[in-house]
């Protein structure tokens, strides 16, 4: 057999088994049989496929990524991601195995906990505490952040890209090490290496190292805003650094990376903080916010009562 | 229990074993007929529309898991061998960049060949492989034979696996 014939009846099959109908396993075992280079055909076809087919996604909404583009884009809001997740899950839901790779993992940490999740090479996921999120798509890089606090560091040589969910929002990586946090509906992203195109589909808005956004669902404007790189990924060497954020921000952020629990005073919501803060010492004693953060702290039962200080 | 895998199983039991081999499994094939055996018993209980497919799927799973992870440790040995020629605090060794640059080029590549297909057969992949639905719902979905999906699907394989391959040249 030539090695195109091959290939081609190669494809034949990867056509009939990627079906979940198929059911011809017995005529398929048969020509595998026949030369040990046809596995090799038909495994080369599902591996190109698993390593192409990431980047297919962003080609596909007819919007190549261009990375001149400058802050404040009108953003178009197009329902492509969802499409992406949904059939996983629910087949998950009924217990049926699918087609190699589709199948949509969830992952949840608990307030005060740090996972990293391994991708494969040196791409890896880290997640703050109390953080939700879903994985799927071919190799898991497609990524649904539900709520929380999540570092990617994505530097493996020709490692395939990652896309991100975030509410509305979507972003794709051009090689990076960048967070997303979510908190209700508000989305915010951090770069502190290479680069993140978000609303790949319409905006097309570039983050770049140093840079990032912030963006409630629905928002018509995403706008980029000079960041700290230092901050990006703080979370995980046990800091938490912040420029001119609100309180209740900085408190959520806390409760998430230190599993304390807080309830804020009507009165907090005014000032911002400017500074680092070292989860290690916030956890050994809460108190040490008192000055740094200038509330007042009362412990009742496991809750930590917040209020203005004085 | 409760779902008939395990009598399944049994019964298919030389079937799955020469599968395997098929796929290349060599010696290891009885460790990963166990390994199928081992994954069967953490299925839920609950019926299972198509128990023999579902072995079968799950068998080409763990082939395909396999092969990846052989590919993936020849990656990592060459790349090991490339960065141990370099000295520890070279640029060189920041791998950003190169990856950046590939990134954006690729796409551009992936862009220019999916032009050159049928905009149907790239929405056809895309409902069948990304979506998940079935070849047969993917044609009454969009009103086309059975036939054309099939070759819509060749068509992108096929795009995807030259792609792959001038990915590799560079």
């Amino acid at each position: 057999m030539t090695p195109s014939n091959r290939r081609a009846q190669a494809l034949d099959w990867v056509v009939r088994t990627n079906d979940p109908d198929f059911e011809d396993w017995d005529a398929f075992t048969t020509w595998l049989e026949q030369d040990p280079a046809n596995a090799d055909a038909y495994h080369a076809l599902l591996a190109s496929e698993a390593q192409v087919s990431p980047y297919l996604e962003t080609v596909a909404g007819h919007n190549i990524v261009e990375p001149a583009v400058t802050a404040g884009v009108p953003s178009k809001k197009a329902s492509r991601a969802a499409l992406w997740l949904m059939p996983a899950a629910a087949a998950a839901a009924i217990g049926v195995l699918l087609v190699p790779r589709l199948t949509t993992e969830h992952y949840v940490t608990r307030p005060g906990e740090l996972r990293v999740i391994a991708l494969g090479g040196r791409d890896q996921i880290v997640m703050n505490g109390g953080t939700r999120m879903q994985l799927a798509g071919f190799n898991r890089r497609s990524v649904r952040l539900q709520d929380g606090h999540i570092l990617l560091r994505l530097q493996e040589p020709g490692g395939g890209r990652i896309q991100v969910e975030s509410g509305d929002l979507d972003l794709v990586d051009v090689g990076t090490i960048f967070e997303v946090r979510r908190t209700g509906t508000i989305t915010e992203v951090g770069v502190s290496e290479g680069a993140v195109v978000a609303d790949p589909g319409g905006a097309s808005l570039r983050l770049d190292a140093g840079e990032a956004l912030e963006a409630s669902d629905g928002a018509i404007m995403l706008r980029s805003v000079p960041a700290d790189v230092q901050s990006v990924g703080g979370f995980e060497r046990g800091q938490l650094i912040y420029r001119d954020t609100s309180l209740s921000r900085v408190l959520r952020d806390l409760e998430r990376t230190t599993g304390l629990d807080f309830s804020e005073g009507a009165v907090i919501s005014g000032p911002s903080f400017t500074g680092t803060l070292s989860i290690a010492e916030v956890k050994r004693d809460p108190r040490s916010l008192e000055p740094l953060l200038g509330i007042k702290m009362k412990r009742v039962g496991h809750t930590w009562h917040l209020n203005k200080g004085t | 229990m409760g779902h008939g895998l395990h009598s399944i199983f049994e019964q298919n039991r030389s079937q799955l074993l020469r599968y395997m081999r098929a796929h290349g499994a060599a010696d290891d094939a009885e460790d990963l007929l166990h390994e199928l055996w081992l994954k069967i018993q953490s299925v839920p209980p609950g019926p299972i529309g198509a128990p023999r497919n579902y072995l079968f799927r799950a068998a080409t799973n763990l082939m395909i898991d396999r092969r990846r992870s052989a590919l993936q440790e020849q990656r990592r040995q060459a790349e090991w061998i490339e960065v141990s020629d370099r000295l520890p605090s070279s640029p060189a060794n920041d791998p950003g960049p190169d990856r950046q640059w590939d990134g954006r080029r690729r796409l551009a590549m992936v862009a220019e060949r999916l032009e050159k297909l049928p905009k149907r057969a790239v929405q056809v992949f895309r409902t069948h492989r990304v979506d998940g639905r079935r070849q047969r719902e993917v044609a009454s979905d969009m009103g086309l034979s059975q036939s054309t999906v099939e070759s819509d699907l060749r068509l992108v394989y096929e795009a995807l696996d030259d792609l792959r391959k001038s990915f590799d040249e560079e």
